[in-house]
């Protein structure tokens, strides 16, 4: 059956073409864009002013052993003498290898993790090579200088074909054949981002569009030339290509942007961008965030739908919201923490469980997962949206033509046996 | 032969109310037919299984002498007692959606829609927003939606509720036009003034059951009371009190109008010539008891046999 001249594909149709055509959604695909460049742009700026700002540093080096170690940097500048309000006082009462809390860093100010970090750095690595010369171990600079690239593989995401091609280069050489955690951070961070936004935001709008059919009483008429499931899954599906119609114009704005810069010149700045995307597999990633939005969707936006057909106006809808939005709220809490921890245990169910799967596998995915992984998840993640779907039938059925008094949860199970 | 039957339609709904309880109603092809009852008598839930929107527990809905069928929809214009259409959405285009789901092509719809909107005089508000749209105009343009696809049952739930009396008068001319062209309507409301006036048949329901049906000049016949008018320029009205008595006298406009009533066996004629043997009349009549009496005391009784829960 040809879906566009059934029922389904006259709802669908009116769905998708009053949204599209509004002014809001042509504002909205817009504006979102400018929005985010502007507040990105906006706190790196200010972040980065205050990185450079200088700060002292007054060190009073009883020991008068590690104030030369301390070496000044851009952002810290160590000094000896008093100064007129410093940044910090740091402040060695002893030998800090016999007593490591011979230390202490003051301020009447935040001191920054840079600063902390800084300080420390430098101190333990002169500690420890004081403490390593002094068992007067033999080829001592070769054990160090290959414990550093051990270090740098670390911080780089490490794929098995790399280990081949490896030896003989030096950490530098590798760095733009595959992706640095960092970069994947920042695509897990984004991915995981749009897809809690896009569910939360197109389920919303599917919950408005029943609830409106049903408050106005349009439904009376619909459902008495086509069956309240057609009527349904029309909307979930007029509205969710109005999502994905979003997310392909976004899509193509930023190709956009990247060939038209690449055509006017501004190659080294486009190619530090693709330093970053370098072994990151965009194709991949936009096809899974697809994939995951059409189930993730599917899912919420129907449990949203439910939602519409159960109350009689928007305020009452709070009360049925507040377990799902738990729910999408706890994925997407997940989500992010498996941005920095992608193969912890919880990351692993959880992008397994289908009503938190979406979010958290989109933060999984720019580190690479087992392909086993992702189709199960699939396979969890569409199963369960056929079941909500016919769950959510049954309520939107019976919801949809019901008024008056507010039903209980029990009502609501009543209608599922009815 | 019936266009459109009930059997014994039973609907029970989850919350354990009897919405029907073995409601079997007749429509004849081509009548306009009255379907009464006070709120929450059930009407609602008859339509909407004549609409197919819901289904029956037990009984059955014959179409056009068959058994109903799902793509009978397309045969039938339903005008709901709550009406709404998207107040975003502009009218033409609205009714050009609502004509496609009960089957029509994208482009049959529009050249029926905007004859019609020519037709009732609203074709400047094809590209108008519902909400920019008065009340009165939005159920004009919702009638027309209705009536659109050319269906052969109509069912208007409380159609005049919302009109001016001049609009109402439209749209009664309109059912009349309808009903001349063949169409078969089912008529449901609370205004017994346009039952008198449309309905050819009715059907009572109160309390999930048909309580009284029929024609309604049968239904009249049967439930009259004996109660006569007559006028006369006497003050007073010589009768017999043998035969009839007289209830009341009132005066108007110079004339003397009597309210009689017949207490003999006696047949109207036999009974009006005694009466003007010794009066002169002006005017003589049944006072045939008006349909809102008639649904008062239906009720009534029926609330008295069936005591409320």
């Amino acid at each position: 059956m040809n879906i566009l001249n059934s029922k389904a594909g006259i709802v669908i149709e009116r769905e998708y073409i009053s949204r599209v055509r509004k002014k809001s959604f042509l504002i909205t695909t817009l504006l979102i864009p400018i929005i985010m460049i502007g507040l990105i742009t906006a706190t790196t700026l200010l972040s980065m002013q205050d990185q450079e700002k200088e700060k002292v540093i007054y060190v009073i080096d009883y020991t008068g052993e590690y104030f030369p170690v301390l070496q000044n940097s851009p952002q810290c500048r160590f000094v000896d003498e008093p100064v007129s309000s410093p940044y910090a006082h740091l402040i060695i009462t002893g030998d800090l290898i016999e007593n490591p809390k011979a230390i202490s860093l003051l301020s009447e100010k935040y001191i920054t993790e840079k600063v902390e970090n800084n300080i420390n750095h430098q101190l333990n690595t002169y500690l420890s090579n004081k403490k390593l010369s002094s068992y007067n171990i033999p080829n001592l600079e070769k054990i160090l200088s290959e414990s550093k690239i051990r270090i740098n593989l670390k911080a780089e995401k490490f794929n098995k074909d790399d280990n081949q091609t490896i030896q003989g280069k030096s950490a530098e050489d590798i760095k733009p054949a595959s992706p640095s955690a960092e970069a994947s951070s920042l695509f897990s961070m984004v991915f995981s981002v749009l897809i809690y936004a896009f569910i939360m935001i197109y389920g919303g709008i599917v919950m408005q569009g029943v609830m409106e059919e049903k408050t106005n009483r349009i439904v009376e008429i619909i459902v008495s030339s086509v069956k309240p499931f057609d009527l349904m899954i029309g909307k979930l599906i007029g509205i969710g290509l109005v999502g994905l119609t979003q997310f392909a114009i976004w899509a193509g704005f930023i190709a956009l942007l990247f060939s038209g810069a690449g055509i006017l010149g501004y190659a080294p700045a486009i190619e530090n961008v693709y330093a970053l995307f370098a072994g990151i597999d965009i194709a991949k990633l936009l096809l899974f965030f697809i994939i995951f939005f059409i189930g993730g969707y599917m899912i919420y936006a129907s449990l949203f739908a439910a939602i519409g057909a159960i109350v009689n106006s928007p305020e009452d809808s709070q009360q049925y919201m507040a377990p799902i939005t738990i729910l999408i709220m706890f994925a997407f809490i997940v989500g992010s923490a498996s941005a920095r921890l992608p193969d912890s245990s919880l990351a692993f169910w959880t992008s397994l469980i289908p009503f938190t799967a979406p979010i958290v596998m989109m933060s999984r995915i720019p580190f690479d997962v087992p392909l086993w992984e992702l189709l199960l998840s699939i396979v969890l993640l569409f199963s369960t949206a056929i079941i909500t779907l016919a769950v959510v039938a049954k309520i939107y059925r019976v919801g949809i033509l019901m008024y008056g008094k507010k039903p209980t949860w029990g009502d609501i199970v009543k209608w599922l046996k009815y | 032969m019936y266009f459109l039957e009930t059997k014994k339609v039973i609907k029970q709904y989850a919350t354990g109310n009897t919405a029907l309880d073995g409601v079997s109603i007749q429509v004849p092809k081509g009548i306009i037919f009255g379907l009464l009852g006070p709120n929450g008598a059930g009407k609602t839930t008859l339509i909407r299984i004549i609409n197919r929107i819901m289904a029956p527990d037990s009984g059955e809905v014959m179409f056009d002498n068959r058994k109903s069928l799902p793509d009978d929809v397309y045969r039938i214009g339903y005008l709901p007692e709550e009406r709404g259409l998207y107040r975003k959405m502009k009218a033409g285009e609205q009714a050009v959606y609502l004509a496609r789901l009960k089957g029509l092509s994208a482009g049959e719809a529009s050249k029926r829609l905007h004859a019609l909107f020519q037709k009732l005089d609203i074709a400047s508000w094809w590209n108008k927003r519902l909400e920019e749209l008065s009340k009165g105009m939005q159920q004009k343009v919702q009638f027309i939606t209705t009536i659109a696809h050319n269906p052969d049952l109509l069912i208007f739930d409380e159609p005049f509720s919302g009109f001016d009396p001049l609009n109402t008068e439209l749209l009664k001319n309109e059912i009349r036009s309808l009903k001349a062209d063949g169409k078969t309507i089912i008529f449901s409301t609370h205004n017994m003034a346009s039952v008198e006036e449309l309905c050819d048949e009715i059907a009572l329901i109160d309390h999930a059951k048909v309580v009284l049906s029929g024609n309604i000049a049968d239904i009249r016949r049967k439930y009259r009371c004996n109660v006569f008018t007559v006028r006369t320029d006497n003050e007073s009205l010589a009768v017999d009190d043998s035969f009839c008595e007289v209830v009341s006298r009132t005066k108007d406009h110079n004339l003397y109008c009597f309210t009689v009533k017949k207490t003999s066996d006696t047949s109207n004629s036999e009974f009006i010539t005694r009466i003007a043997a010794s009066n002169e009349i002006i005017s003589f009549e049944e006072k045939a008891p008006s349909m809102n009496e008639i649904f008062i005391n239906t009720i009534n009784t029926t609330t008295y046999e069936y005591p409320k829960l």
